[in-house]
């Protein structure tokens, strides 16, 4: 059921240019961190951490969240035009694999984009920088960490952009939340906060770890989150009429 | 013929939350405005406006560049999806139809900057600075967050044109706004290069963040004129070709 | 009688092909003209470039005695009510919001609204948005649009789509009063000729971007005749009466079955009274209309040939 789900979620994005958002942000980012880090060497001591967090601060803080919303908006946006509601609806699976199936798309390439983040990050440091040694191991975690903290943000997305059938407005509420993450973060209410987990995962803005000693509480969640969202959206699906 | 098109735009307008959406973009620059400097000390305090006229500028290219897109795009979108072109191509020029677009997208450009400004002036005033507003500089700072917004949103309103999904419209402000936060960490001239980011470099106020004292100063300068010059231009061009793309539309 | 549209060698060329090849239309004041083509035929590209909405490649368009500029055009629209393809609407809206947006933009007072939702039977559904309409209520609504401001001249693309067979016979008996209820000029189009036999006056055929026909319903029913069913109790003496009339009659799948070829009317009547009177037992006369498909071979071929032939 859910595996036919995902392919059809394959199928629909086949031929869509949205992927080039995904490849073109972090690029971009990836080129004004490096820029900034060997233009303030004086501040920044020249180490693998302080490129990182060159590389991802401004990605995780304000442009991660709005790029999923993106990519949510563009996924129902599909379904909201023509009559493709009563067409997903009618369709003999349960209405929650939908959403299930939207959300692993988006996670899949989520997952690409992290891996990508690290691509550059590794090629700008040796090739660009000349860092001596490789990345240490940590930051591979990190960007685990960063993906697991983004499965909320991005179940969040797709509950707002399968509610609201206008495309920009999804899009406007991952910008506001990636500030309000990092506003909460700062105030210590980031486990709190859907928005600041992935921020928080990704450790961009201390070279120490923010999660030491508290991994556990991030772990629960994420999950608790992602699973609470979920629930949202099955009963949304389960008890809103169907509208074309 | 002019005012019946802006009344038509008015009454789709209705229930669309436009003017939400607007004022919720002023208010998420104003509130993280509100919280980006510290603004306790009496030294912090002596400087506040000076410090809101640096961050205002900064959050607006974060924030503009889509707020811009997101409201160009649901003025066109209401049209893609009703398929009304064709009937209103029949009932209007396309000219008014133009115009009527373009007002009521300057209308709520004109209500996003009003609320903006109005808060960095209370956000002064309930923070208690010692630093009296100026007029001049709020005035300033309204000037060219509106005429930047309105370049920005033509330039959003000709991708809405010509694209019908929304998304591109949508994911060319996204990373506009990525480029243009990076251009203000960037030497002055890049940012020049750099169309939507263009609210740093006419801000006029300059930061020095000494490393030892850990103590911000700001400074004001002159205000770059030319570089205003510069974005009416571009406004304008975006404008026309808007203007032509309506006009040639096939339906 | 004034023609109220006219078109002179009227071309919409996209890439290579000929969307409408020269076409010229006359449509005569005062009547309802059935425009029909299958889909794909050029009738929604021509009845946009009678609005205006696209450009002619080449050729003219004369609306209400006046060419068409883009000067004159909205001045020329505002005498004019369309519905094209599938109707237009804002989802977000209610249905009444809607009307007032195009009668304002027409300058029709809005109290006209009432009237036309009560034409249209959207009375009731006034208050309710556009987009929880069903599709036979937006193209109501379409025809709501057109009919704000009693226009001279009305251009309906396919009006009947999706609407049920209880609004299809409402629809029809809307469209067939029009000339005298408002003195308009209707210009519908229809992939179905037998949709709109009941209430045009004049038809133009067209297809492949050609007009094949053009004229009063009555000359094209007399192209539209199809085969006669014939059926009999006694086939032996009918097979005489029919070789004798040299008739080209066609066995039919049962004993005491023929069809016979298109034949006028008084030819018929005389047949049929010869086998009578020769006790062939007639008990079933049927003529069979032609599809469209079938009208067009008539039309494109020699005409009348098969009736010709049987004299």
């Amino acid at each position: 059921m859910l595996l036919r789900c995902i392919r059809a979620e394959n199928q629909k994005l086949h031929g869509a240019p949205i992927w080039l958002v995904f490849l073109v942000v972090p690029l971009i980012s990836c080129l004004y961190g490096s820029y900034n880090f060997l233009q303030n060497l004086g501040l920044l001591s020249f180490t693998w951490y302080n490129l990182w967090t060159q590389h991802t601060l401004f990605y995780t803080l304000f442009f991660f969240a709005p790029m999923v919303g993106v990519y949510a908006a563009y996924l129902w946006r599909l379904e909201h035009l023509g009559h493709n509601w009563n067409l997903i609806m009618a369709a003999p699976v349960p209405p929650v694999d939908l959403f299930i199936a939207k959300f692993l798309a988006v996670a899949k390439v989520t997952l690409f984009t992290q891996g990508w983040v690290f691509v550059l990050y590794v090629v700008c440091g040796k090739l660009w920088a000349g860092l001596p040694g490789w990345p240490p191991l940590q930051v591979a975690v990190w960007l685990v960490r960063g993906v697991v903290g983004s499965f909320a943000i991005i179940a969040l997305e797709l509950l707002i952009a399968m509610l609201i059938r206008s495309f920009a407005v999804p899009v406007l509420f991952g910008l506001a939340g990636g500030v309000s993450g990092m506003l909460m973060a700062s105030k210590g209410f980031g486990m709190v906060w859907p928005f600041a987990l992935m921020q928080m995962g990704m450790n961009s803005n201390k070279s120490e770890d923010v999660l030491a000693g508290s991994g556990g509480v991030f772990w629960a969640a994420c999950l608790i989150w992602t699973g609470l969202l979920f629930a949202a959206a099955a009963a949304l699906l389960r008890a809103r009429d169907v509208r074309a | 013929m002019m005012t019946r098109s802006f009344r038509a735009e008015l009454q789709k307008s209705r229930r669309r939350h436009d003017w939400l959406v607007a004022a919720g973009i002023a208010l998420v620059v104003v509130l993280w405005a509100s919280v980006t400097y510290d603004l306790d000390t009496p030294e912090e305090l002596a400087s506040c406006y000076s410090a809101l006229y640096f961050a205002v500028p900064l959050m607006n290219a974060i924030v503009m560049p889509v707020g811009m897109a997101a409201l160009a795009s649901r003025i066109w979108d209401s049209e893609t999806k009703g398929e009304t072109c064709k009937l209103l191509f029949t009932l209007q020029s396309r000219e008014s139809l133009f115009c009527g677009k373009a007002a009521l997208g300057m209308l709520e450009n004109l209500l996003v900057c009003l609320i903006e400004v109005a808060g960095v002036w209370a956000l002064g005033l309930w923070k208690g600075s010692t630093q009296a507003p100026d007029p001049v500089r709020f005035g300033w700072l309204f000037l060219c967050a509106f005429l930047v917004n309105a370049m920005l949103y033509f330039f959003s309103f000709y991708l809405s044109l010509r694209f019908r999904n929304q998304v591109t419209a949508l994911a060319v402000g996204f990373c506009g706004a990525l480029i243009g936060l990076f251009a203000a960490y960037m030497p002055t001239w890049f940012g020049y290069f750099v169309p939507f980011g263009y609210y740093v470099p006419l801000n006029g106020v300059l930061m020095n963040w000494d490393r030892d004292t850990r103590i911000t100063t700001f400074y004001l300068t002159d205000f770059r004129w030319w570089l205003l010059g510069v974005t009416v231009l571009l406004g304008l061009l975006c404008a026309a070709a808007c203007r032509r793309s309506i006009q040639t539309k096939e339906v | 009688m004034q023609t109220v549209i006219e078109t002179k060698g009227l071309c919409k060329v996209y890439g290579r092909q000929f969307a409408v090849d020269h076409l010229d239309l006359t449509v005569p004041e005062g009547c309802v003209y059935g425009f029909i083509g299958p889909n794909g035929a050029g009738k929604s590209t021509t009845m946009k470039m009678l609005l205006g909405l696209i450009h002619p490649s080449a050729g003219q368009v004369t609306l209400l005695g006046r060419t068409l500029t883009p000067r004159n055009r909205l001045a020329l629209l505002r005498q004019t009510g369309s519905l094209i393809e599938s109707p237009a609407g804002y989802g977000h809206l209610t249905g009444q919001e809607n009307l007032e947006i195009v009668a304002d933009l027409k300058g029709v007072p809005r109290k006209d609204i009432d009237r036309v939702l009560e034409i249209v039977h959207l009375t009731g559904d006034r208050k309710r948005k556009v987009g929880q309409y069903s599709l036979g209520m937006r193209q109501r609504l379409g025809i709501a649009q057109a009919l704000l401001g009693s226009p001279k001249l009305l251009i309906l693309d396919e009006p009947t789509n999706g609407l049920d067979p209880a609004g299809i016979q409402e629809m029809r008996a809307l469209i067939a009063q029009m000339p005298k209820s408002c003195g308009a000029t209707v210009l519908i189009s229809s992939h179905l000729l037998s949709e709109l036999e009941q209430i045009v006056e004049q038809v133009g055929i067209v297809n492949r971007g050609r007009l094949l026909f053009q004229g009063p319903l009555t000359e094209l029913q007399r192209h539209s005749r199809g085969d006669v069913c014939l059926r009999v109790l006694r086939p032996r003496a009918a097979a005489e009466v029919l070789r004798e009339s040299g008739v080209r009659a066609a066995e039919g799948a049962r004993p005491g079955e023929w069809t016979l070829p298109p034949l006028r009317e008084e030819l018929l009547a005389e047949l049929v009274r010869t086998l009578a009177a020769r006790g062939a037992g007639v008990v079933g006369l049927t003529r069979r209309t032609k599809t469209l498909e079938e009208i067009f071979l008539s039309l494109t071929g020699e005409p009348d040939s098969g009736e010709e032939a049987a004299v």
